[in-house]
């Protein structure tokens, strides 16, 4: 098991958004998790990856065997945890390149792999840019700074394939893309794809789906996982709406 | 033609104030000022105040000519009958000029103009003196690929390299010595880029000016290594007034640094100097300064004030002046580093880099006055403000009619570090020939948390974050400055934000 | 207040849209819309048209538009031929308007589109008395444009497309406006409504058929755009007609939350071209994009205008502006971000960059900030200069002819904006089409 979270309750502000939550991954999945605004998809994958502001008032986060309990979001990060972010944030004056350079090797110090130079990082780097099919300026412009929407989203994927992480959590990728940039962040999930990297895709709509095909979709309502199923659920949803979903559990 | 920029400001108090906790948290943390040691010599200071009294003083313990005493007794009348200035962007309780002392030196050093140097070479150095140069690493023993002038309180105690610089014609010695040994020159310069009434400062150094460094570099030469002053101020209550001119002549080319620092002390001290550089035509000057001034204890008390008045003129056609400065020090600073671009095809630049924290204050800048014809100016301006302070751009481009086909480019870029600070930009732009170009760029930004869980969801700690950050911000300033200077400023940065920087 | 002093070559260009506009009211059953008219009439009168001294018309001078009394004529017949040749070369849903008027038989079968989609002409949508307010629901903010407030005088055609939540439509709406009759009086009004999570683009192209034609001829279209949550649009327009037209648009878009809105206006065309974008960033997390890459020669003047409204928390929008302007022409550029108390984390950029190829050329840009939140981040730029001598003598030197390096520097130039368009078709047929005008300027 990659992955194993056991009635997860997590709060911001005192306010409990997550309210007994489980999920088990394997290795190699892809697991979807939809819902309405306000469900707690958001929260759940910042909780996840440690973010100071949440608080997990109950159950626990297991990771590759081990308790994250009080880890900073650093540490997970070396353990091989990965945030695409719904907003990727803009870093003024920071290079792409030194930016993941720093990344890359805080990440292979913790892991005991020796630090890349410069030259070593470059032609890791370029082999990543290759085959996410993007441009080769990627790495000399500042973090984020000046790019579009669908250019900080894909961005994230490359910081994605550069870090090697063992589990992907991306947050409403999606939003905001347009067709043409849909398929390439798709493209890129799909070129990442691997029997030891899983993948939780975060979602408010079907779309993304229908390029990278989930094993299981997950609803998410109310802080728990109120429906399981396969990819059918998906475009289920797309079809009826949460309505009758939401309807059957409060009823239930 | 370009609509001056409108006013960035970025208020205090932010409505995402939660966000700004642990930044705040991280900066709050004690500073340490590592220069802020006192040295303890036997040191003679005249009694505080100011008056024609003091002023004879002054230029009798150095000994000048009488066309100096004339020149500091006129410009005392002329700034005794100005006030204050307080426009800046910065608050502070009008200064009380009779509680400072306007002359402090060594003992052994106070003989300047007496001993003879010539025939003893280097004078003796205090000891004490020589090792708090030794602390902060000025080479003042002429074993480095610098020539360096070092100035303690009021006067110079040591000069390096001398010899060697001669046997090009090039002359780098202390203001004072200069006025003994080269009148003609500083008569023919002094006070012709800024003149004496220019403004209260300017007027005030004029008549009590202490010691300075004169740079006279003849025609076609090109000076082989960087000359350097470090000031240093370690008297309590005095102020330094130091006076610099720097002369290139027809087709020569130097490189002239500055840094200083001054020990931990409970009042305000204040620092008040002039510096004239004249580029004559074909000639280049790169003037860069590292300013660490003590800014004072956690509220800024005690800091130095720093106002300054820094001005260059290309003279001739061709020529060059370029200003770069790393700011990180003193409680209040004031400082717009200018060049008048009188030489046709003239080329003035301004690379600035501004660093405030806890109540710091600075209004800093630049102004570029367009008189030749294609002559062009580059100011590129970086200002960091962190905890409670206030960083403030002020500069000024002016085209006259006469500059055709003249060109600016301005960029002015400001970020916050937490909540609780101000970023301010006032551009002023002139434009008096049509031909001309103006380019002008300004953005402000913040770090927030939100920056700062990004890298550390991609496994970068918090503290190198800011770190990286900061940097990254500054690199395009800090690229202007010579090698070892960079570097000392990228520590500086580092140690300045200490507690949120390893 | 006094009234203002109205020449009387004004006057009689005001008296002449107003009879035109009670003329079109006497041939219009829907009463409701003979009102709105009738309202629209009194502004009008009371109104006329701007003159320098309205500091939005400083640079735009409207002497030779008033001189001219435009009417509305019939269209005139075309074959597909004439039609076709105005075509990309990248598969479109072709609708067409000669001389102001739908033609469904010159158009694609719009029956044919997806079954999420649905058009609807002005005719069908004014028929029906309680749906033609769906055509002028910002009637106040319309009416604060002298063109705007023009076109509710005499609005006659236009069309009504809507997209249902969550469809994605792949082959791009093509609008195609063909100009024909000589001192024909184009005004148009759409409204196209992008539902939530729905996707599309849409071309907008206005062309003459003849090309070198002499007469005037004044071509007005207001059109409203809202994007829902999450919906995405991406709008070109490219304004070709000939050098003796009037061209003036303005485009009134409203925003919902994480919607993406990203337009281009390419401009060659028109003795007074005049595009104005109004946008309102209705919700959180709204991205925009609103670019422009305007070419002048002759005596053309070319003025593109946003007004950029940042009304609630994590804002983007970027803007980039180029002009070339050669001969005499005029370029005006004037944009406005504004930041609302509530839009905290704004990001809005706004770039505008100008060449001017002739000491007769002149621009005139106002780039503006009105900010009210204290957390956002916001820069504009702005620069207007002469080719440099030095770049022209660099390719000389590497044996480049003089007109080709001009050439080839002020192609760079005036395409950059193109760069934001994603799809590589439409970009290139953007690039052909800027390049086509670029081509006719005399260096």
């Amino acid at each position: 098991m990659l992955l194993k979270v056991e009635n997860l309750h997590a709060e911001i502000d005192d306010k409990e958004i997550i309210k007994g939550l489980n999920l088990e991954i394997k290795p190699g999945e892809i697991h979807a998790i939809m819902g309405p605004n306000g469900a707690g998809k958001s929260t759940l994958a910042n909780v996840l990856v440690g973010r100071d502001e949440y608080e997990v008032t109950d159950g626990s986060i297991e990771f590759d065997g081990e308790d994250l309990d009080e880890l900073d979001p650093e540490e997970r990060a070396h353990k091989g945890m990965f945030l695409a972010f719904q907003y990727p944030v803009e870093i003024p004056g920071v290079s792409n390149k030194f930016f993941m350079q720093t990344a890359v090797n805080a990440v292979r110090n913790e892991r005991g792999q020796p630090e890349l130079d410069m030259f070593e990082f470059d032609e890791f780097a370029k082999e990543k840019i290759e085959l996410l099919d993007m441009r080769s300026d990627l790495l000399d412009r500042s973090v984020n700074v000046g790019f579009s929407g669908g250019e900080k989203k894909r961005n994230d994927i490359f910081q994605m394939a550069l870090l090697e992480p063992k589990l992907c959590i991306m947050d409403e990728t999606d939003s905001g893309l347009d067709i043409d940039a849909l398929k390439l962040v798709a493209n890129g999930v799909n070129s990442l794809r691997s029997p030891d990297r899983s993948f939780i895709v975060v979602t408010h709509y079907q779309r993304l789906l229908d390029y990278i095909k989930p094993d299981y979709v997950h609803v998410l309502y109310d802080g728990k996982i109120v429906k399981s199923g396969g990819f059918e659920l998906g475009q289920q949803l797309e079809e009826q709406g949460y309505d009758e979903i939401i309807r059957h559990y409060h009823n239930g | 033609m370009v609509e001056a920029a409108k006013i960035t400001d970025l208020t205090h108090d932010a409505p995402f104030e939660s966000q700004y906790e642990e930044i705040d948290e991280l900066l709050s943390k004690k500073q340490f000022y590592k220069e802020g040691f006192i040295t303890n010599t036997n040191v003679e200071t005249f009694a505080k105040g100011i008056n024609e009294d003091v002023v004879r003083a002054i230029s009798e313990k150095k000994n000048e000519p009488q066309w100096m005493l004339d020149f500091r007794l006129k410009a005392l009348k002329v700034w005794q009958s100005m006030e204050e200035p307080h426009w800046a962007k910065a608050e502070y309780e009008p200064l009380d000029y009779q509680d400072y002392s306007y002359y402090s030196a060594p003992e052994c050093g106070s003989c300047a103009g007496e001993c003879n140097t010539d025939e003893a070479g280097e004078p003796e150095i205090d000891p004490e003196v020589a090792k708090a140069f030794a602390e902060l690493g000025v080479p003042i023993e002429g074993n480095s690929e610098v020539a360096v002038d070092a100035i303690f309180d009021s006067i110079s105690v040591s000069t390096t390299k001398r010899e060697e610089l001669a046997k090009l014609g090039i002359i780098f010695c202390s203001f004072s010595e200069a006025v003994q040994d080269y009148p003609d020159l500083v008569q023919k310069y002094i006070a012709t880029v800024v003149p004496v009434g220019d403004n209260y400062f300017a007027a005030l150094n004029s008549a009590v000016a202490s010691d300075g460094t004169f740079v006279y570099v003849p025609e076609g030469v090109h000076c082989p290594i960087e000359l350097s002053t470090y000031f240093r101020i370690n008297e309590a209550k005095t102020g330094q007034f130091e006076r610099t001119i720097l002369i290139a002549e027809k087709g020569s080319y130097v490189s002239y640094l500055e840094g200083c620092s001054a020990p931990v002390r409970d009042t305000y001290q204040l620092h008040a100097a002039v510096v004239e550089v004249i580029v004559h035509e074909d000639a280049e000057v790169k003037y860069s300064t590292v300013q660490n001034w003590y800014p004072g204890d956690e509220d800024c008390h005690g800091g130095i004030l720093n106002f300054v008045t820094k001005r260059g003129i290309c003279e001739g056609d061709n020529s060059k002046l370029s200003w770069t400065q790393a700011e990180t020090g003193s409680a209040i600073t004031w400082k717009y580093p200018s060049c008048i671009l009188k030489g046709d095809n003239s080329i003035g630049e301004f690379y600035s880099v501004a660093l405030t924290n806890r109540h710091q204050q600075a209004d800093t800048g630049t102004k570029m006055i367009h008189i030749g014809k294609n002559t062009k100016s580059t100011i590129i301006s970086k200002g960091l403000s962190a905890g409670f302070s206030d960083n403030t751009y002020r500069g000024l481009v002016k085209i006259l009619p006469s500059a055709e086909g003249a060109r600016n480019f301005t960029q002015c870029d400001s970020m916050l570090i937490g909540d609780k600070c101000g970023a301010h930009t006032f551009p002023y732009i002139e434009v008096g020939n049509s031909s001309a170009q103006m380019e002008h760029e300004a953005t402000t930004s913040r770090i927030g948390e939100d920056q700062l869980f990004y890298c550390q969801q991609r496994g970068i700690s918090e503290q190198d974050a800011i770190s990286m950050i900061v940097n990254g911000f500054c690199k395009d300033v800090f690229s202007e400055l010579p090698l070892e200077f960079a570097q000392e400023a990228e520590e500086l940065l580092a140690i300045s934000l200490e507690g949120s920087v390893g | 207040m006094e009234p203002r002093k109205i020449s009387p070559v004004v006057q009689q260009a005001v008296d002449h849209y107003i009879d035109q506009s009670q003329t079109l009211n006497q041939h219009t059953e829907n009463q409701s819309l003979q009102s709105l008219r009738a309202k629209a009439q009194m502004l009008f009168a009371d109104r006329a048209f701007p003159t320098q001294k309205d500091e939005d018309w400083q640079y735009t001078k409207l002497r030779s538009f008033t001189q001219n009394h435009f009417k509305s004529q019939p269209a005139k017949h075309l074959t597909l031929e004439q039609v076709n040749q105005f075509l990309p070369d990248f598969p479109v849903t072709k609708v067409v308007f000669v001389d102001g008027w739908f033609n469904e038989a010159l158009s694609d079968d719009l029956g044919a589109l997806p079954k999420q989609a649905s058009f609807e002409s002005y005719a069908d949508v004014t028929e029906q008395t309680g749906d033609f307010h769906k055509l002028y629901e910002h009637e106040d903010d319309v009416a604060k444009e002298p063109f705007g407030l023009l076109n509710s005088c005499l609005a006659a055609d236009g069309f009504f497309f809507e997209l249902e939540a969550n469809a994605t439509l792949e082959t791009p709406l093509f609008i195609l406006h063909i100009q024909t009759n000589a001192l024909q009086s184009v005004q148009v009004r759409n409204r196209i409504d992008v539902d939530e999570n729905a996707e599309m683009t849409i071309v907008e192209r206005y062309v003459s058929l003849d090309p070198n034609q002499s007469e005037a001829a004044f071509t007005n279209v207001v059109t409203q755009i809202d994007v829902a949550k999450y919906a995405r649009v991406r709008q070109i327009i490219m304004q070709e007609q000939h050098e003796n037209a009037f061209y003036f648009n303005n485009q009134y878009v409203f925003q919902q939350d994480h919607s993406n809105f990203i337009t281009f206006f390419g401009s060659t065309g028109s003795l007074i071209s005049r595009h104005q974008n109004h946008l309102w960033m209705n919700g959180e997390h709204i991205e925009t994009e609103q670019n422009s890459a305007c070419l002048a020669r002759n005596n053309q003047t070319v003025d593109s205008r946003t007004d950029t409204q940042h009304n609630d928390v994590w804002g983007l929008s970027q803007q980039l502006h180029k002009y070339v302007l050669a001969d005499s022409s005029t370029g005006v550029f004037n944009g406005m971000i504004r930041v609302d108390q509530k839009a905290q984390k704004t990001d809005g950029q706004m770039d505008n960059g100008n060449l001017i190829l002739s000491n007769k050329a002149r621009m005139d840009t106002k780039p503006q900030l009105e900010i009210y939140a204290d957390d956002v981040k916001c820069s504009h730029g702005s620069a207007t200069g002469q080719i440099d001598d030095k770049q022209i003598f660099y390719m000389q030197a590497r044996g480049i002819n003089k007109s080709d390096a001009i050439r080839i520097i002020t192609h760079a130039f005036l395409l950059e904006p193109t760069e934001s368009i994603s799809n590589d078709g439409i970009r290139a047929w953007v690039v052909s089409r800027l390049s086509n005008g670029l081509e006719k300027i005399n260096h």
